[in-house]
């Protein structure tokens, strides 16, 4: 019980980590497609 | 480019004039003439502010695509350029002001009120321009789809959260727990600070760190 408060409690604490890193991945994905898809339609 | 910078300008200050001001008074109204805060600095208060950044995130898009929906046309913009132009020029100053209201309503006033806020808004407004830059700069209006929707979220979630961030490291403690010579002693120190940069400035030299 007490191990698992301790897990709950770290992982509310680094969701804000996880949020920002997720959140900035989905940024540069999207950011790579465009630049992939513009690059295609240029060869194109 | 000059008419960018003219409007981008314009969309800050009235962002912050409008939206991010009154807000900002009047938790700070209420937060120096409270008996107590209703929370002590800890974990529990920032995990709190790093929520309410979340929820300011929600508003905020939400915000921003509704007057865009509401509003077509009357910009002759497309729906898309109206809404991101929104989230990433009119939203940052607002939302970087939610964690700032919420930390010093919960907590009490901080030790650095002005600049964690101004902080945390330059760190909101670069991380908007910046994807703003690089996901839809120069990219032809289309109607406002879930794509868009989906990669807004993303920008301004990271926003909200990079911003809160920075007021939770900015604002130092809260000025209630903190003996009055300490709230002297680091105020004297920043008027110091300031007054030296002025002179140095004034004779011409530098006035950076160093």
């Amino acid at each position: 019980m007490d191990r698992a408060l301790r897990l709950a409690r770290a992982a509310l604490e680094s969701s804000g980590d996880v949020g920002l890193a997720l959140s900035i991945s989905l940024i540069a994905l999207r950011f790579l497609w465009i630049q992939a898809r513009s690059s295609r339609e240029g060869a194109m | 480019m000059i008419g960018w910078a003219v409007g981008i300008g314009i969309a800050t200050v009235f962002a912050t004039a409008i939206l991010a001001i009154p807000a900002l008074i009047a938790a700070r109204c209420i937060s120096t003439r409270r008996a107590s805060p209703p929370l002590q600095r800890g974990g529990l208060e920032r995990n709190l502010v790093m929520l309410a950044a979340l929820i300011g995130a929600a508003g905020a898009l939400a915000w921003s695509d509704g007057w865009a929906i509401v509003n077509r046309g009357v910009v002759g913009w497309g729906l898309s350029d109206a809404a991101t132009v929104l989230v990433a020029f009119v939203a940052p100053v607002p939302l970087a002001a939610v964690p700032w209201v919420a930390g010093e309503i919960l907590s009490g006033p901080s030790l650095r009120p002005f600049a964690s806020f101004t902080a945390a808004a330059a760190v909101a407004c670069a991380s908007n321009w910046v994807c703003y830059a690089v996901l839809w700069a120069g990219r032809p209006a289309e109607r406002l789809s879930a794509s868009i929707v989906l990669v807004q979220i993303p920008v301004v979630l990271t926003a909200a959260l990079l911003s809160a961030r920075t007021y939770l490291a900015a604002r130092g403690d809260a000025i209630r727990e903190l003996p009055p010579e300490a709230v002297a002693l680091d105020r004297a120190a920043s008027d110091y600070s300031s007054s030296m940069s002025e002179n140095r400035s004034l004779r011409g030299a530098s006035s950076g760190f160093f």
